[in-house]
């Protein structure tokens, strides 16, 4: 990388932390963002609403752990050193509790032993689908460490997702049903004034919220809230219900930070030839193949 | 190439899109725009032809056909559409397709890899064609060359063919995942431009705008997000070389009512991949060029709505490592009446690597016989062998009368 690289990620480093710094200002004059906040979000040309298009990102780790979460090595610190140390965070969750049935925080416990598992027979219902490079779910797609893309039109909206190319329509007319359930959900959008709400049903229940194991089941609704703070912020807030699994709903939220570097793209993270040996390499252990090494 | 269309055909209802289809934008009619004042693309779009890929012999060097050529092929069978509104006349129909696919299935093999499970691998239902899109009077896809063939393989891509069958040649049907092509791995399905066009149980593709991009909803699970140029703007910096993507890198820009789209940067699949079914580079078999060498690999792509309910596809595939000249295709795409009926607001889910259970039996069957599954490898290879041999004749052939045109 040249020089002229290196200094636009510093400009880029500078403006995040001049954004950052403006949301905390934003976010401390009234703790309810949303329609009360004075900012108005310039409007999609011929609608009424605000135009929320653009590359979107969140900085936290609540990916590692949606709720308060210390330091921890990680899983090959022989082999990595401290790549993949879960770093301190705190929760995104309000209040910090997830209300778990008790048999469904059993099962929380165990999905965390279990996170790196692999079981040939049990693809997609053992182990962190992260790891595997399945769909993230929502609404986990938001605060995976990657960056998404909403695209915003008259009719609909597109949220194209850098992980693993997962995307979905948000189709904003007469709400439908799901005609199957999937691991993104079934959306239907609408505005209450300036915040874009999704309604998300359909979920087939085999997605995760993080790595520490936290999960739902197929009854999952999900209502998500996106709200302009300001030219480069949105506030995020989801709702998650779940009777299955929760006692009662419950909500987490963070802000979205606007990508702002000059030409940034949302590039491609196609990562199933990354994850085949993972998946599929126990079962031709000891064949002499490299597999995906050759 | 085998089509699954449904039967009973129309031919009142053949004749009608022929016309339609035969026509140029209408003078003076202006495109619809968007609310911020680009053409308006938006839409649900059937991306299936029935236009033939190359051009059969017997058209000679004819771009078009006539509509009584039309209607024999579509006597003969070549194309055929559903005209019946009748729900339980198709739902009988399908039935029937599954009951002849899973006789054929059960015959006796024949030697050819596959013939068991060929066409019954999935039900009629996941190939039933509600709606039929328009039918164009081309005699073929590929406009360029003239004679409507793709040109031949430069002898640089028959090496590079030729070193991976030597490299395969040790290797049964699925010693592991890297055996299988990539559309069973679920990375592409044909990849770019092969993945552009519909298939009977993936017609469609959704455009949605915004000011800047152009999206396209694929069915295979991603997004292709396509930057447009305003006309005054100074074009945006490409992608690094070190940046490569499975699906290139896209850049678009108005001309006139025509959106452009040049895509490079794509992945250098030939390092990445042993082939297994069809070409040298993956893919499906019809697909020979996906996606070249990648490194030398530049698509342009032009969509025009010419009319509200067409829009125009053209694509141009340069890549001289691969191609001993640059070829060019047209196909039609037509606004899917399923969704114009409010049958359809959106494409499914994909999520086909979540659910590869083919895989992991695939590597375990291999595993458990070895030699058959080495004996099923060497008839795929017989049969790229074939493909291979046709390929190093027409090159010949190309050399021959471009030494005698000098």
């Amino acid at each position: 990388m040249g020089n002229s690289q290196r200094g636009r990620g510093w400009m880029v480093a500078t403006a995040m932390v001049t954004a950052a710094a403006l949301a905390v200002l934003s976010l401390s004059v009234g703790t309810t963002v949303g329609q009360t906040a004075a900012y108005r979000a310039p409007r999609l040309p011929g609608t009424a609403h605000p135009d929320l298009s653009g590359i979107w990102q969140t900085f936290v780790t609540a990916n590692w752990d949606v709720q308060d979460h210390g330091v921890q090595a990680g899983p090959f610190v022989e082999r990595l050193g401290v790549w993949g140390a879960q770093p301190a965070g705190q929760g995104v969750v309000e209040g910090n509790e997830i209300p778990y049935r008790p048999e469904a925080l059993a099962k929380k416990r165990e999905n965390f032993e279990n996170r790196l598992a692999v079981d040939h027979d049990n693809v997609n219902t053992v182990g962190d689908p992260e790891a595997k490079c399945y769909l993230p779910g929502v609404p986990r797609a938001t605060y995976l460490p990657f960056p998404f893309q909403i695209i915003q039109s008259t009719e609909k909206i597109i949220i194209a997702y850098q992980f693993a190319s997962a995307n979905r329509t948000i189709p904003l007319g007469q709400p439908t049903t799901a005609p199957v359930d999937s691991w993104m959900g079934w959306s239907n959008g609408h505005w209450e004034g300036d915040t874009l709400v999704v309604d998300v049903r359909g979920f087939n229940g085999l997605a995760w919220f993080d790595r520490a194991g936290n999960f739902h089941s197929d009854a999952l609704h999900v209502v998500e809230r996106y709200t302009p703070i300001s030219p480069y912020h949105l506030m995020y807030e989801a709702t998650i219900e779940d009777p299955n699994v929760f006692t009662r709903p419950w909500k987490m939220s963070m802000p979205l930070y606007r990508r702002i570097e000059e030409d940034v793209r949302l590039l491609e993270f196609k990562c199933v030839d990354l994850a085949e040996e993972y998946v599929y390499g126990g079962l031709v252990a000891g064949s002499g193949s490299g597999g995906g090494a050759r | 190439m085998r089509h699954r269309w449904l039967v009973t055909a129309g031919l009142p209802v053949v004749v009608i899109a022929v016309i339609c289809l035969a026509s140029v934008p209408i003078a003076g009619q202006a495109p619809a725009r968007t609310s911020w004042g680009d053409p308006d693309l938006q839409g649900m779009w059937d991306t299936r032809t029935y236009t033939p890929f190359e051009r059969p012999v017997e058209f000679g060097t004819r771009e078009f056909m006539t509509a009584e050529e039309a209607a024999e092929r579509e006597r003969l069978g070549l194309r055929r559409v559903v005209s019946d509104d009748d729900d339980d006349a198709i739902a009988d129909e399908l039935v029937q397709q599954d009951v002849r696919r899973y006789a054929r299935s059960d015959a006796a093999d024949d030697g050819r890899p596959g013939f068991r499970i060929a066409g019954a691998e999935y039900n009629a239902f996941w190939s039933a064609d509600p709606t039929s899109p328009k039918l164009s009077l081309r005699t073929s896809q590929i406009v360029d060359p003239p004679d409507g063939q793709m040109p031949p393989l430069t002898r640089e891509a028959l090496m590079t063919w030729e070193a991976r069958e030597q490299a395969r040649s040790v290797r049964s049907q699925a010693d592991d995942w890297e055996d299988r092509g990539l559309s069973e791995r679920c990375i592409t399905r044909n990849g770019l431009p092969g993945e552009m066009l519909g298939s009977g149980q993936q017609p469609l593709k959704e455009i949605v705008q915004t000011p800047g991009y152009v999206s396209i909803v694929m069915p295979y699970g991603y997004v292709r997000i396509i930057p447009v140029n305003s006309v005054n703007e100074d074009e945006p910096a490409p992608l690094g070389s070190a940046i490569r993507q499975w699906n290139g890198d896209s850049r678009g820009r108005w001309e006139g009512d025509t959106l452009v789209v040049e895509t490079a940067n794509f992945k250098n699949t030939v390092k990445n991949v042993v082939p297994a079914h069809g070409g040298p580079f993956g893919g499906s078999a019809h697909v020979h060029y996906y996606p070249g060498t990648g490194e030398t690999f530049r698509l342009t792509e032009r969509f025009t709505r010419i009319d509200p309910e067409t829009l125009e596809y053209r694509y141009t595939v340069h890549d001289p490592s691969v191609f001993v000249r640059p070829w060019s295709t047209v196909n039609y795409f037509t606004l899917d009446p399923w969704t114009a009926e409010g049958h359809q607001d959106r494409l499914f889910e994909y999520a086909c690597h979540e659910h590869n259970y083919g895989m992991v039996n695939a590597i375990r069957g291999a595993r458990a016989d070895r030699q058959w599954a080495m004996d099923e490898a060497a008839r795929e290879a017989a049969i790229r062998e074939k493909e291979l041999q046709e390929k190093r004749e027409q090159l010949t052939a190309w050399e021959e009368s471009n030494a005698r045109g000098r």
